[in-house]
């Protein structure tokens, strides 16, 4: 008997044990902490109940943006196995793209989040299937969630935005407020601009789980949350309006149109075409229909009352009426080599529309003689223009509480000697400039300011189109308050003359929109016209105007664009007619 | 005679506070939904002691003369279990108010019946039939478990023939060829890896000075072994193959037995050095560990005690194993000194599978947490082999 392989056998089993020893000590020293989490995740469940983001609302008392109830997937990545293979198999169950997976994934682990919501719209097929299949699926989590809901859909995708899944970065800044990886957020429009009310507070809750998941009860801890739901925002929009302009650019493919209220800036209608429908960034969209979107030569994702950037055409002789005036360069007895239909200006033949004749400095802005403005402007000089287009609020954001707003283009020597070299430019790019075309870009939302300034007798005020914010509660918390934000230099006599000539434009028999005249016991309209040629096919049609009632008190300011849409006087003036005979209509109980 | 000289202090007290140790967590475990599983063990318990004092006047001699007996009997009672019982997994018979699983009874009288084998052959120690007929006595036992089919128990089998043939002194190069058709199993379904194990075999062999006839024999052991193996493999049970697949990638399959394992992992890992306390576990309140109670047992040790109750235990099993050992050389008996040393190794390395396989060390295979877990059969063998242990240390003088 070999009595060593006794005590031999020792060294076998302290060698064993050895090894389980540094085994047991990895799991419970060193993995102590990652395991105690695992196991408080265990029993305790944290959930982040959303808080209900406020409604929108337009002044007519119509919902525009609201909530409603969707079953949503969440995903527990403590008991998720992330392979490509687990993740190819989900995306295949609930219909998601394995990338955008991937990419939901990759954003809660750089935020140290422990849940991600795979789809917001599970329908009850996917509902059933997964509650069925609740043993192979610990990892997920249904829950009957409210989400944003545009009821009008694109009607006012342009006013109200949209909101999507928050991103990454965007959580990354947003974490303090209470942000979760599932939330939603507030991507443009009122939704981006409004989010800090509209979004209110996440709560938090914990609850008892068993070992399926399910939950046994809830739990009071000290990190536990009340959720506090979003405030309602109160739009200047009139639903009946906005609907109303819908159905009128049904035969139009593209253009906008913005009715304020010139007392207050308020935004009652912003209409842009083509639209979207947002509600798809909350149920998800599907590739092809976000690159249709995306690349869509319409390009309907663009708001084209604050970001469309067109040439204003004839409209643009407002400015240089003005300014001409103001700088005592013209009067009413200021002559120009009369309008015979060309003229010649640095060895280039312009064109007017029309053969004119000789006019004045006010018949030429009725007629729209781009003959005399050319010469006009020369006159004044292209600075002079310059310094009248921003004095007007061109070139500059008119600060509307819409979240996206371009400044335009409007050039002056500095830019031209630097777009053509010094002494390269020459009167010719003067002339275009003066009719608003060349290198000059406006917005819509900008022209309507103008509008409201000349309505306003120089006073500017900004446009909005968020009138006050109310808590669930009824408490009002923001209201709009109407500030003079500066008054513009011209003097009051020459807006006098130029309120006149614009209201010649459209009451006397030779102006260019006549097509807006409306029956005088109505009031009256008041506008120019623009047609703007473009490099993109026919020339873009304007009609900005101001809708005076019978009383003698403007009321609206009205901007139509229609794109490609031909003569200023044709459909935009028709258009202006029909939205203020509308709005008259509504006023009076319609 | 006085009773009290007959019980080793330093055998008994350990066995008691692991007794205890064992009840205090089986309780934690179970009081919430299933106390009757502890007041079943509790009966197991007493049962177990009146068992072991009873032992204590049964000379070895009388293991002795019955081991042949004995295993007959165990054999029977595996077969008979096979043709009675029509479930799919066989492994106990239900006597109405308990459950008697015979492999348990087996292991104990296998460990009694090979020494006794082995000191008949005292000349012939190294003969091929000594080697041939250990194999045929363990593999029968073997296969009529591993058929039940229950896989951790007849690991352990292999584990007991192993120990006794090293213990008795068997010689390496023997053993190594009794181990490596058991290897050739394992290397069989990676085809080309076998064949560079049979080249490796073949080269140890011819170094060794091995007959060739020998060599032939082994060659031919390890081809058949490894030819046979996948065979087997397919005729396992999906549970079992399950089993093994899962320690490969225990994240997997988060249902089955991996899920398991990553929930005992996460009850051991959680205790810490001081543990949580007693009946402060979360893993097992919530029927996080579904066999918490039997084969995972260890996570509510290391959850509610932490480091410190897995030392408490390697401590009691060190205080045994270094009387054993004390005691062992001292034995006058050649057959009570292998007996003593093969069941107090056996059941070190039975502690020593399951703690690993709870925390992922090796695979899962069922090896009960000798008592701990849950499990009349197991608790009582566990005490018949602590009784002959400490029956044998008493009658050390005796020579028979």
């Amino acid at each position: 008997m070999s009595q060593d392989r006794y005590t031999n056998f020792i060294f076998l089993i302290v060698l064993l044990f050895f090894i389980q020893v540094i085994f047991i000590i990895d799991l419970q020293f060193f993995e102590n902490r990652y395991y105690k989490t695992l196991s408080e995740g265990n029993s305790y469940r944290k959930v982040i109940v959303p808080a209900v983001r406020g409604n929108i609302i337009s002044s007519d008392s119509v919902v525009i943006a609201t909530s409603k109830k969707y079953f949503s997937l969440f995903c527990n990545l403590d008991k998720f196995d992330i392979t490509a293979d687990n993740i190819l198999n989900i995306s295949k169950i609930i219909e998601v793209d394995p990338d955008s997976i991937n990419q939901m994934i990759g954003d809660a682990k750089r935020n140290n989040e422990k849940e991600i919501c795979l789809k917001n719209n599970l329908n009850i097929d996917d509902v059933t299937f997964i509650e069925e299949n609740r043993n192979h699926f610990p990892e997920f989590d249904i829950r009957y969630q409210p989400k944003r809901y545009y009821p009008y859909e694109y009607l006012y995708s342009h006013i109200v935005g949209y909101v999507g899944k928050i991103t990454g970065n965007e959580l990354y800044e947003l974490k303090m407020k209470g942000y979760s990886i599932s939330d939603f957020v507030g991507k443009t429009g009122v939704e981006k601009s409004y989010e800090s009310f509209l979004k209110g507070r996440n709560g938090i809750k914990y609850y008892e789980v068993d070992v399926t998941g399910d939950i046994v009860r809830e739990v009071e801890q000290k990190n536990s949350l009340k959720k506090i739901n979003g405030d309602d925002i109160f739009l200047s929009i009139n639903h009946k309006l906005q609907s109303y302009i819908d159905t009128i650019f049904k035969d139009f493919q593209s253009g906008t149109a913005i009715v304020l209220d010139c007392k207050s800036g308020g935004i009652l209608s912003l209409y842009s075409k083509p639209s979207f429908d947002p509600n798809i960034f909350i149920t998800g969209i599907r590739n092809d229909v976000w690159e249709y979107l995306r690349t869509n030569i319409f390009s309907p994702f663009l708001n084209r009352a604050t970001n469309g950037l067109y040439p204003p055409g004839s409209v643009f002789k407002i400015v240089t009426f003005l300014t001409a005036l103001q700088d005592e360069k013209a009067d009413s007895n200021t002559f120009f080599q009369p309008c015979y239909g060309s003229i010649m200006i640095s060895n280039r033949i312009f064109k007017c529309w029309k053969v004119h004749n000789e006019l004045n400095l006010f018949d030429a802005l009725i007629n729209s003689c781009d003959i005399y403005f050319y010469q006009l402007g020369m006159k004044v000089g292209v600075d002079a223009i310059y310094r009248g287009a921003t004095e007007l609020g061109f070139g500059d954001l008119t600060g509307v509480d819409i979240f996206e707003e371009s400044r335009g283009i409007i050039p002056d020597s500095k830019f031209l000697n630097k777009k053509y070299g010094k002494n390269m430019w020459g009167m010719g790019q003067i002339a275009n400039l003066s009719i608003g075309q060349g290198d000059i870009l406006v917005t819509p939302i900008q022209v309507a300011s103008m509008f409201l300034i000349i309505a306003n007798d120089g006073k500017v005020i900004r446009p909005h189109v968020v009138d006050s914010v109310k808590t669930k509660n009824g408490e009002k918390i923001f209201e709009y308050t109407k500030k003079i934000q500066r008054e513009v230099k011209f003097e009051k006599k020459y807006l006098k003359l130029l309120k006149n000539s614009l209201y010649n434009v459209v009451n006397s028999d030779n102006g260019t929109a006549l097509l807006a005249r409306i029956d005088k016991n109505l009031g009256y309209i008041s506008g120019k016209t623009g047609t703007a040629e473009n490099s993109s096919g026919e020339p873009h049609a304007w009609f900005g105007s101001i809708y005076t009632d019978k009383d003698g008190n403007d009321r609206l300011v009205i901007v139509v664009v229609i794109e490609n849409g031909g003569h200023g006087g044709d459909d935009p003036a028709k258009i202006t007619k029909m939205i203020v005979e509308k709005y008259l209509r509504i006023k009076n109980g319609f | 005679m006085d009773f009290k000289k007959k019980l080793d202090p330093f055998i008994v007290l350990p066995l008691l506070a692991l007794s205890i140790f064992g009840l205090l967590v089986l309780f934690s475990v179970v009081h919430n939904d299933s106390i009757s599983i502890f007041y079943k063990q509790l009966i197991w318990f007493f049962i177990s002691l009146i068992l072991f004092v009873g032992i204590q006047f049964i000379p070895i001699k009388i293991f002795y003369i019955s081991a042949y007996l004995l295993y007959f009997f165990s054999i029977s009672l595996l077969v008979f279990l096979k043709v009675v019982n029509k479930a799919p997994v066989e492994r106990w018979f239900d006597f109405g108010i308990a459950y008697i699983q015979p492999s348990e009874f087996a292991k104990v009288s296998l460990i009694l019946t090979l020494p006794r084998f082995l000191l008949s052959r005292k000349e012939k120690k190294d003969s091929f039939l000594t080697l041939f007929v250990s194999y045929i006595i363990v593999l029968i036992p073997f296969f009529l478990i591993f058929f039940q089919p229950d896989l951790g128990t007849s690991i352990l089998f292999i584990i007991i023939l192993f120990l006794i043939l090293y213990l008795y002194g068997i010689k390496f190069i023997n053993l190594f060829i009794l181990f490596t058709p058991i290897l050739s199993i394992i290397f069989s379904f990676f085809p080309i890896f076998w064949i560079f194990y049979l080249f490796f075999i073949a080269f140890v062999l011819y170094f060794s000075k091995v007959d060739f006839i020998k060599l032939l024999k082994v060659f031919f052991a390890n081809i058949i072994f490894g030819g046979l193996a996948p065979v087997v493999w397919n005729s396992l049970r999906d549970y079992q193959k399950n089993r093994i697949i899962s320690y490969l990638s225990p994240q997997k399959d988060i249902h089955g037995y991996g899920w398991n394992l990553l929930q005992s992992k996460i009850g051991i890992g959680s205790g810490g050095i001081f543990g949580k306390g007693f009946l402060n576990g979360t893993q097992k309140g919530l029927n996080f560990v579904p066999q918490q109670h039997t084969d995972f047992i260890f996570s509510a040790v290391g959850e509610e005690f932490g480091f410190l109750g897995y030392l408490f235990i390697l401590t009691m099993l060190s205080i045994i194993l270094l009387r054993v050992l004390y005691n062992v050389n001292r034995i006058k008996s050649k057959y009570t000194k292998l007996v003593v040393y093969s069941f107090t190794i056996f059941i070190i390395v039975e502690y020593f599978l399951n703690i690993s396989m709870s925390c992922g060390l090796i695979p899962i295979v069922g090896v009960p947490l000798p008592l701990f877990s849950y499990g009349g059969s197991s608790y009582l063998t566990t005490f018949i082999m602590f009784a002959i242990i400490n029956r044998g240390i008493d009658e050390r003088d005796r020579y028979w």
